[in-house]
């Protein structure tokens, strides 16, 4: 076993690429398979945990924003995410769904919550994680 | 065991030394992750519309139009097995996230050449402006 103790990996032939192997015989890509920033929130009040996130907004209920701290390269990166229901039994009144705001942009991104197809709902806790090239 | 100590290595490729374990990365709370088992193998940002189009991806070579809210999203490079997690969003059939109730899941079991992926919205399969997801698992 060997180990390695350093801060910075950088890519070599291009600076922002180092190939990883992957679990059988083919290559991945380190950079691009990192998630660029994560998000666990309250409600677009309080983050509870996060990376890369410098704030989030709270634009009204199950309205959310969250700013990046370094920036992506572009508007196409992507945004998974989930959230917890709301107060009480499972109903059809109060599952916690994720979604997006309108137009995520270099800068952030709007982790939304909606309780059923007419109603937007803040939920306790929002989970999210962002993919794609950094600027 | 070695160890070498740096503040910065500039490398092309990374590979541990055996082909049966990980690479393990220490993290700032002290426990541990590997690479590559943390990486996500593929992601995916795409408009549903029309002819469906992967506005952004990694490893992934193209996207099928199956039906109205039914896509195939094909690897690069393929998954090991049918084991992977996918996990995404959906989002745009209304225009307004607001009074939405767009999701999206998993529509067949899953390839280890792509995953098929349905979109919905309130109760019927719809095409939806923008949906996106992510795979995690072993690489073939």
């Amino acid at each position: 076993m060997s180990t390695l103790v350093i801060d910075t990996i950088q890519g070599k032939t291009t600076a922002g690429s180092v190939n990883v192997r992957g679990e059988g015989s083919n290559n991945t890509n380190l950079q691009q398979g990192l998630a660029k920033s994560w998000l666990n929130m309250n409600a677009g009040t309080s983050i509870t945990d996060s990376f890369n996130t410098s704030s989030i907004s709270d634009f009204g209920t199950g309205d959310h924003g969250a700013a990046f701290i370094n920036s992506m390269n572009n508007t196409t990166h992507v945004q998974v995410g989930s959230t917890i229901k709301g107060p009480g039994a499972p109903s059809s009144s109060n599952v916690g769904l994720f979604t997006l705001g309108e137009g995520p942009s270099t800068t952030g991104y709007g982790p939304c919550t909606v309780a059923n197809d007419t109603n937007a709902a803040d939920r306790s806790m929002v989970f999210s994680a962002v993919f794609g090239d950094l600027a | 065991m070695s160890t070498i100590v740096g503040t910065n290595i500039e490398v092309t490729n990374i590979k541990y030394d055996s082909d049966t374990t990980a690479m393990i990365v220490s993290s700032t709370g002290g426990g541990a992750g590997t690479v590559p088992q943390g990486l996500a193998k593929a992601w995916f940002q795409f408009n549903g519309t029309g002819t469906p189009t992967n506005r952004g991806s990694f490893n992934v070579t193209s996207i099928t139009d199956n039906a109205t809210g039914n896509y195939t999203q094909v690897f690069t490079n393929n998954m090991s097995d049918q084991n992977y997690a996918t996990s995404g969003i959906a989002g745009g059939v209304s225009g307004n996230w607001a009074d939405s109730l767009d999701h999206m899941y998993v529509a067949n079991p899953c390839l280890t050449t792509g995953v098929q992926l349905a979109s919905s919205y309130h109760t019927g399969l719809a095409d939806t402006e923008r949906s996106a997801g992510q795979i995690s698992g072993d690489l073939a």
